[in-house]
């Protein structure tokens, strides 16, 4: 203190305006020591404010000298320092840098440097002075440019400077020389492949005759290393000799620290050498030596010493491992943790915890210090020690360690500290629970301390524990007994329990109160459950999983007891739909308990449900609106062709888009229908269901025995088709569909995963229809974070510690044991979790199992590109009954397939879909049932629009006679077809060139004819694999059509057979090698398509006898990459005015046929008004509609 | 790497600062209040007893420069304070511990200031 006094004084005396020298001004020795004077951060706020005003108004004025402009940049550094920001003055720090006194410079480039960074717009004004100073004879001004670079060049500058910076490398002074290297080190960072041709001339610099540039080359080789090792691995012998070289002192004695020889360069070798040596047995056996040289010479009393000692042991610990050096690693390691300093203790234990990785044996010996490391009073120590417990956990020492760790939880207050916990204790527990029940009350113990900080994946997999139990009926029996034991003793201070814990304990509650009957009441557990919603609940979905509970109690208990109306009322109007669903459901039921027992049975929550996937249920309203006089449904390939001829009748009604548009092109002649319908007709389809199925759910679905397989094949191919006629989009949901859907691999699934794929596609349009309702699990989406000390502290009793040591350290010296065979079952299915975990703990995963349900709901609508029916070999379909949390949530979750885990992203998917709630409590069908058929049509009318259309957007597919000159760059952006795959003589890969153009592919005599307005490559169907278009050609003498079938996709299809039948008053040619010959054959082409290629067909039609309608019926044939027959059917439309051409006739001619010609007409004309042939001619032109050619004289000739 | 040095006195006042990632000044002023016990923040692999020792050595070198140096020598002369860090650690890495190598290039402009 005296000492500080005395200092105060003396730098007082030298500031004083009469020393001269540096001498600051009054007002800056004011600021400083009313900064050092204020004691609170507020005054000291208030100390800068004002500072920045009056520096503000200082630094505006002209008159300034550079002493104060010195003085003031200082002063403004202070400002920001302390936390007022002063942007209007970083231009004078700019300014200050082109002074010309150095330490002026120096001012100016130290205040840029504090003031800006990399990215700052003022930057681009440093450049010049920079690029000065580079140049500059003098050493320091050099220096200071590059430290500057250093500190604010971003990667767009870098350009202009790394000339300059590469020429300094080789200056004749070492500082200039370092510091250039380390610009370069900037640079790299700034970005990787800036200096990459350099790097010869680092590798040089290695062997600088300055340890100085030495170590900057270190510096920045180090950086290239963590980035590539293997493209370094030469260098290995130059560190390993430069090493060697520090460690027998070769370097100057100004590089040592307390006696040792540049340490921290030494540490950094080391590190080198780790990444270096990282599974690479050859570099380890050449560094072994060297690391074992430094451990040896590091060996001191000094703490630098031992930061290289430790350096050493993590080296040792990642290179490839030695047994003698591993040994002298733990000894060092011993003498670590026997130390009195808890700095080299600290280190100890971390440096045990990289070891015990490799060779879990070592901690064996350091039993005792590190139980009394656990109980020290350092924190930091204490938090490392946790550290190499859960790192040499196993299963025998799970328990031990597990209830170390708890209690720390229950202890810390640091957010981030319980974080890791949590995520730490979660971890164990699944990996190496030795019984469920243990595993149970861990997890309680981590939901009450921790349950904001918990995957929410975690209490899934807590519930579907108790749900699914094990394969013992009685273990099962009690597991769920103590759950809910356990649970209801929690009830009874429910305001301490976060909202996840809240769910379970509901959930469970509900499902298996009955296991223990014989001690509660379930009246008073009912009455319990009910006073949780008084409570306020973070995440309002917490009052569905109460009212949920409730219900399932009523349900056991048999009646409503009087109280809960009154308490559930408010329910019905809540904010939220869910909870709003739920309670009026549960009114509804009120009404009907018996039917409400059926629903809700007990020890359901595993049962798999049977699904009526042909949608049976529908069929009575099916007929009644047949009867009604509603047209019957047709596939859409069906209605292709009639909506051609009619004009489409767009949709009105305006709705959300949930398609992605379309990429912008030319449409292909089909016209467009609104693109609102298929979402429009999608919503009308889920409002009528959805009001429909709520009562259907209750009697359709609980009483399996009436789903039965009688499925209407009529409903079910109405399904197939919607699906078979969709175009692929380039965006297509079953792409998610094939990414997510891999990840759900559960034991559950695998017993349901013979469901027919168009089971699962019907079946999700039930689900999503159920989806606002079904809202069940997880919704762990904001949980209370409050620590509540629940469940009894566990004793550590001091004088235990050898019992204590014993258990934490068993099973470290011998083979990890197996975890009991009760627990394997477990961890199978931990394991399918984890995996699932993986992918749903971030918001990736979050958006992959949306996309997923999106995707589910999207299927049976028709609006997702190829169709389950034609899936590639399917992954196991994502469902999973009622198991866990899934079947938690809703009174209807029969209807359930959906896998738990896509229920935990119900939040998200609710959103997208339309809720009618208060049409759940069962409101009679015919509400919806006039509008319903309308709606099918519309829905399937949408669908099939919205393939066509979409399909004119499709990337491979530009569209006809656009841009004829970028059909090169198409086709070879695309796998070329190769023309020997053609089998057919007559396929032509026409790549959608325009036809009407000099295309060779077209025989000559179809050439520079022209198409048929309206039928240019007219699109006649098209499903997800294949596209046929037409195009009608005007020869003189016939009819020509171009048929173009092309495979729409990378994979090639196979066995494609298409075939035709031409209306009966046509006479049907094959054009046969493009050549102008016709030959008459079967009018069909086969072979196979490659992806992306063509197939065509060119017939003539020559017209035996005029018809008014006719058809080209056809049928294409094809297996696609799934080894799947598919068949599409396809008609053409013929008119007479295809078959008719001009008629050309000279004079002559027609005068020849003069006679033949004969037409009589009879007119009797009233002659009175006519005086002058020119009346006559106006009256004959008038009656007779002839055209007054000439008079001539008395003769009259008309046309 | 070091991603920034900041020093305060005993009762937590920041007395200097230098970032070596660009951060916002009211994280700044978070980070800084955040930080009581923590003088460095490391990343997760870092040796921190050699870190510990960098700082020893930082303050020997002000030691050196100032003469046994005290917060006021730092609040006066804050602009040479950064000058030695500019030295010691640069793009976030510990570049120089010679303290006569980080001195020369300060030395040489404080004369050049009294000169002015």
């Amino acid at each position: 203190m005296d000492n500080t006094i005395q200092k105060t004084v003396h730098v007082l005396a030298q500031l004083a305006p009469s020393s001269g020298g540096s001498g600051a001004s009054k007002s800056f020795q004011q600021l400083v020591r009313s900064i050092g004077e204020a004691k609170t951060k507020h005054e000291e706020d208030r100390i800068m404010k004002r500072e920045a005003v009056i520096l503000k108004e200082k630094l505006g004025s002209r008159d300034t000298n550079t002493r104060q402009m010195r003085e003031y940049l200082i002063r403004l550094i202070y400002c920001e320092m302390l936390g007022v920001e002063c942007s209007w003055g970083y231009i004078h720090a700019v300014k200050f840098t082109q002074s010309s006194n150095i330490a002026d410079k120096r001012i100016g480039y130290l205040a840029s440097s504090l003031l800006l960074h990399p990215n700052h717009e003022l930057n681009m004004l440093l450049i010049n002075s920079l690029q000065r100073d580079l140049r500059s004879s003098n050493m320091l001004e050099v220096s200071m440019a590059l430290i500057i670079i250093c500190r604010l060049i971003g990667e767009e500058m870098v350009p202009p400077l790394l000339p300059l910076v590469r020429e300094k490398m080789h200056h004749p002074k070492e500082l200039v020389r370092k510091k250039a290297i380390l610009a370069m080190h900037h640079f790299y960072r700034c970005s990787s492949d800036s200096i990459g041709h350099l790097l010869e001339e680092f590798r040089q610099a290695l062997s600088d005759p300055d340890p100085g540039v030495m170590d900057a080359a270190v510096v920045l080789l180090h950086d290239m290393i963590k980035g590539n090792p293997s493209a370094y691995k030469d260098l290995c012998p130059a560190f390993k000799s430069i090493l060697s070289q520090i460690i027998s002192r070769r370097l100057p004695q100004t590089f040592e620290y307390h006696s040792v020889p540049a340490p921290w360069i030494q540490i950094r070798i080391l590190r080198i050498l780790a990444i270096l040596g990282t599974d690479d047995a050859k570099i380890s056996e050449d560094v072994y030596d060297v690391i074992e040289a430094t451990l040896g010479s590091a060996e001191c009393t000094s703490n630098i010493g031992q930061a290289i000692t430790y350096e050493c042991i993590r080296t040792i610990s990642s290179i490839y491992p030695k047994p003698s050096l591993i040994q002298k690693a733990a000894n060092t390691i011993s003498r670590f943790l026997v130390s009195s300093s808890n700095n080299w203790k600290y280190l100890g234990i971390t440096a045990l915890a990289a070891l015990v990785l490799i060779e879990p044996k070592y901690a064996l010996n350091h039993q005792m210090t590190v139980i009394e490391c656990l109980d020290d009073p350092d924190e930091t120590l204490k938090r490392k020690t946790l550290d190499l417990l859960y790192k040499m956990t196993n299963p025998s020492n799970v328990t031990v360690i597990t209830e170390k760790l708890i209690a720390y939880l229950r202890k810390t207050t640091d957010e981030f500290i319980k974080t890791d916990l949590v995520s730490k204790i979660t971890q164990l527990a699944e990996r190496f629970a030795p019984d469920n029940s243990w595993f149970i009350s861990t997890m309680n113990s981590v939901f009450e301390l921790g349950g904001s900080l918990v995957r929410r994946e975690v209490a899934h997999n807590l519930m579907r524990l108790i749900a699914e139990g094990t394969e013992d009926e009685d273990l099962d029996k009690e597991l769920r007994g103590n759950a809910v034991s356990s649970y209801i003793a929690l009830l009874s201070k429910p305001q301490e329990l976060p909202d996840v814990l809240i769910k379970i304990i509901c959930w469970v509650v509900g499902e298996y109160v009955y296991e223990v009957e014989d001690e509660y009441q379930v009246e008073d557990v009912l009455e319990k459950i009910t006073g949780l919603l008084q409570l306020e609940f973070k995440d309002i979905r917490t009052y569905s999983w109460i009212i949920n509970s409730i219900a399932r109690l009523i349900a056991l208990i048999g009646y409503v007891p009087e109280y809960l109306h009154s308490q559930l009322a408010v329910y019905l109007a809540w904010e939220d739909t869910d909870v709003q669903q739920r309670c009026s459901e549960l009114f509804e039921f009120s009404e009907k308990l018996e039917l409400m027992q059926a629903v809700l049975p007990l020890d359901s929550a595993c049962e798999d449900l049977e699904i009526d996937a042909s949608l049976s249920f529908l069929d009575s309203y099916v007929s009644e609106a047949l009867v009604q006089g509603a047209s019957p449904y047709k596939p859409p390939h069906m209605r292709v062709s009639q909506k051609a001829s009619q004009s489409p009748k767009p949709q009105q009604r305006p709705s959300i888009k949930f398609e992605p548009y379309a990429t912008p092109s030319r449409p292909i002649a089909t016209s467009h229908v609104t693109s609102s319908s298929p979402s429009l007709a999608r919503k009308e389809l889920t409002d009528s269901l959805s009001s429909s199925s709520s009562v259907g759910g209750a009697e359709v679905t609980r009483d399996r025995e009436s789903i039965s397989d009688e499925s209407k094949p009529h409903t079910q191919s109405t399904l197939k088709s919607g699906i078979q006629s969709k175009g692929n989009q380039k965006w297509s949901r079953t792409g998610y569909a094939k990414a997510a859907a891999p990840v759900i691999v559960d034991n559950i699934s695998n017993r349901i995963d013979d469901v027919s794929e168009s089971v699962r596609s019907s079946t999700s349009s039930i689900d999503d229809i159920k989806e606002p309702k079904a809202e069940t699990a997880a919704n762990a989406t904001s949980i209370k974070g409050s620590s509540i000390e629940a469940v009894p502290q566990i004793p550590v009793e001091q004088a235990k510690k050898q019992q204590l040591a014993s258990a934490l350290f068993t099973g470290l010296s011998g083979p990890a044991q197996r975890p009991s065979k009760q627990r394997r079952g477990r961890e199978e299915r931990e394991r399918g979790s984890s995996k699932l975990n993986t992918n749903a703990n971030d918001d990736k995963g979050k958006t992959q199992e949306t996309s997923q349900l999106i995707d589910l709901e999207g299927i049976d609508f028709s609006t997702t590109g190829t169709a389950p029916v034609a899936a590639p070999p399917s992954p196991p379909p994502p469902e999973e009954g009622r198991g866990g949390g899934g079947g938690g949530g809703s009174l209807f979750d029969q209807l359930q397939v959906l896998s738990n885990e896509t229920h935990v992203h119900e939040d998200e998917a609710s959103d997208t879909l339309l809720m009618k709630p208060s049409q759940g409590g069962g409101k009679p069908l015919t509400e919806s049932s006039t509008s319903f058929n309308d709606d099918l049509i519309g829905l399937f009318d949408g669908s099939s629009s919205t393939s066509t259309s979409l399909t004119s957007g499709q990337p491979s597919l530009p569209p006809v006679s656009s841009l004829p000159s970028s059909f090169d760059t198409t086709t070879s952006l695309l796998p070329t077809p190769s023309p020997s795959s053609s089998p057919a003589p007559t396929l032509l890969a026409i790549m959608d060139a325009p036809l009407s153009s000099n295309t060779v592919k077209l025989p000559d005599a179809l050439n520079n004819v022209t198409s048929v307005s309206g039928w240019n490559k007219k699109e006649l169907v098209s499903d997800g694999h294949i596209r046929l278009s037409v195009t009608k050609l005007l020869h003189p003498d016939k009819l020509a059509l171009v048929l173009t079938l092309s495979n729409q996709k990378q994979a090639p299809i196979t066995s494609v057979n298409m075939s035709c039948t031409p209306p009966s008053n046509t006479k049907g040619l094959r054009w046969k090698d493009g050549e102008e010959e016709e030959s008459e054959e079967d009018l069909s082409w086969t072979g196979d398509l490659e992806g992306f290629a063509n197939g065509t067909l060119i017939l003539s039609l020559v017209p035996k006898g005029p018809s008014i309608a006719m058809n080209l019926k056809g049928e294409i044939l094809y297996t696609d990459n799934t080894k799947t027959q598919r068949r599409l059917f396809y008609d053409i439309a013929l008119y007479p005015t295809d078959f008719m051409r001009p008629y050309v006739q000279t004079t002559p001619q027609f005068a020849e046929k003069w006679g033949s010609y004969s037409n009589e007409k009879k007119l009797s004309l009233k002659l009175d008004s006519i005086k002058t042939p020119d009346d006559l001619m106006k009256l004959v032109s008038s009656r007779f509609n002839f055209h007054e050619i000439q008079i001539i004289g008395l003769c009259g000739v008309f046309h | 790497m070091i991603k920034f040095v900041l020093l305060v006195n005993k009762q937590g006042q920041t007395r200097l600062s230098q970032y070596y990632e660009h951060t916002r000044i009211d994280e700044r002023v978070n980070i800084e209040a955040d930080i009581v016990r923590k003088c460095l923040a490391r990343n997760e692999d870092q040796n921190e007893l050699s870190i510990l020792e960098f700082i020893h050595n930082v303050v020997e070198t002000y030691d050196r420069f100032f003469d046994s140096v005290c917060e006021l020598d730092i609040m006066f002369n804050i602009d040479k304070a950064h000058m030695i860090l500019d030295e010691m650690i640069i793009n976030g890495e510990i570049t120089e511990t010679n303290k006569d190598r980080v001195l020369a290039p300060v030395a040489v402009l404080d004369r050049a200031a009294g000169h002015k």
